[in-house]
């Protein structure tokens, strides 16, 4: 009786091995048998020049010394959800109607950051079109804006106002 | 006995290491192919686990904000099928949107699944332009665009009223010779009437038997009399002043507006520039005289809180003695 007891823990004991040793050679799997995390699917690229993106590390830099237009080219309801501190609303959908809101603290010369949310999100790209067209030359887009402005921690705000 | 049960258990063992989800889509790219006259598309991605452990899978990640997308359930026994169900707001865009959704799961293969959502937009009616920006205008005085529309479907454009805001605007319409129907251009014609300030008119087009409109024109501008101040106000702000260059911190600490006579053959002259603001100091510098000024404002200290003013400067012109241009200051802080 004894001996089986001790061939069914040897067994267990074998199992056990057999697994443990599969799973260290699965490269699949991390160490602690969870999923290694992987690089996302890299996502097409936006069709932006190189001088019409900003970096996140600029952008934070002129938003901290508010020498730079922020343009939220969401839907109004996305911007009141929440939005960059102190951005204005400009929602590329409403272009027409809402332009007349930024134009008067504007001028051609103003540096002016657009974003929306999303790697491909062209919102941005399209408002920053429309700006340049209109003759704003100093306009450039932060690629993702939302999501990685709330990503770096960086100050937000809800509602209608900037 | 003993063999036969040394035997199952090994490879019960090996089974369990082996054991492992797997997520299979049904389809990984969603095509709607040619859409008209809608803004938002819909769809569900279906799938399954095709392994044989416990399938989960994290939120998914759209690509874009404009895609919104839900998974159900998000834990899947070996065998067991689910959805992805997903809501993508192409808006006024034209042409092909492709967008895409990252679903995360514990895959260990595919940790990270990627689906493609792919869409025509054809829209039913072409407008170029949809928007003008006159720029300043002076009053009395008329400006003409011209707006073509164009019916996409093959089917006539009936175009029969483009209605306007205002008193200001007159709109008439013209069939585009040759055209057979499809396409007509809406001429514009702006007045610059009734009192100095800035305008944007909107022009709503209509076709036959419809009575919502098709779409609308905007037609943006200002009407600014004898001068012309930009920006008309000051909205200006202010952030932390730690490590930042002194190159930077003039940048930071000034602005500026500029003043330009309008009305030709009128000398204009400025003077006496205040601001109601305490460390807010103006000063007056003469870009063209008689025709261009600038006000440039500084600031002597960076405020502790946000604040209100006015910065006043004195003209010479009767119908506008003095001008005014609103400054807010905000003060920008990290929470």
């Amino acid at each position: 009786m004894a001996r089986t007891l001790w061939r069914a823990l040897m067994i267990v004991a074998a199992s056990l091995l057999v697994g443990l040793g599969v799973n260290a050679f699965r490269a699949d799997l991390a160490p602690s048998g969870q999923p290694r995390r992987l690089p996302l699917v890299t996502p097409p690229k936006a069709d932006l020049a190189a001088g019409e993106i900003v970096a996140m590390t600029e952008a934070e830099q002129l938003w901290n010394e508010g020498v730079a237009f922020f343009l939220d080219s969401r839907t109004s309801a996305d911007y009141q959800a929440g939005h960059i501190a102190h951005a204005h609303s400009l929602p590329d959908e409403d272009f027409a109607s809402r332009y007349g809101d930024v134009e008067p603290l504007l001028t051609r010369d103003a540096e002016i950051i657009v974003y929306c949310d999303g790697v491909e999100c062209d919102l941005s790209h399209r408002l920053l079109e429309k700006l340049r067209a209109l003759g704003y030359p100093r306009v450039r887009v932060l690629v993702n804006g939302w999501s990685e402005w709330r990503k770096a921690g960086l100050p937000t705000a809800t509602g209608a106002q900037p | 006995m003993a063999g036969s049960f040394l035997a199952g258990l090994i490879v019960f063992g090996v089974a369990q290491a082996g054991a492992a989800p797997l997520l299979k889509f049904d389809n990984v790219v969603y095509d709607f192919g040619k859409t008209q006259g809608i803004s938002t598309v819909t769809g569900t991605f279906t799938f399954q686990n095709d392994g044989d452990a416990e399938l989960q899978i994290r939120k998914p990640a759209p690509t874009c904000g404009c895609t919104v997308a839900a998974v159900k359930p998000e834990t899947l026994a070996p065998g067991a099928k689910g959805e992805l169900v997903f809501s993508l707001n192409v808006g006024s865009s034209r042409g092909v949107v492709q967008k895409h959704i990252a679903v995360p799961s514990n895959d260990p293969v595919n940790p990270t699944l990627q689906l493609t959502i792919r869409v025509d937009v054809v829209q039913m009616y072409e407008i170029t332009p949809q928007f003008f920006a006159l720029g300043d205008l002076t009053p009395g005085t008329t400006t003409n665009v011209t707006v073509t529309v164009k019916r996409m479907d093959g089917k006539p454009l009936q175009l029969v009223n483009a209605t306007a805001s205002s008193e200001f605007v007159h709109t008439k319409i013209a069939e585009v010779e040759g055209s057979s129907g499809h396409a007509s251009t809406v001429n514009i014609e702006f007045v610059a009437g009734g009192e100095l300030r800035r305008f944007n008119e909107q022009i709503n087009l209509l076709v036959e038997g419809q009575t919502t409109p098709i779409s609308a024109v905007n037609v943006q501008g200002r009407i600014v009399g004898e001068l012309a101040v930009t920006p008309e106000r000051l909205v200006w702000g202010i952030g932390s002043l730690d490590r930042i260059p002194a190159a930077r911190l003039e940048t930071m600490l000034t602005r500026s507006v500029r003043i330009t006579a309008s009305k030709p053959g009128e000398s204009l002259q400025l003077k006496n520039p205040v601001s109601t603001l305490k460390d807010l100091n103006v000063e007056l510098v003469t870009l063209e005289t008689g025709k261009t000024y600038m006000v440039v404002a500084k600031l002597s200290n960076a405020p502790k809180e946000s604040e209100q003013g006015i910065i006043t400067i004195d003209t010479n012109l009767p119908s506008q003695p003095q001008l005014q241009v609103p400054v807010s200051i905000n003060v920008i802080q990290r929470r």
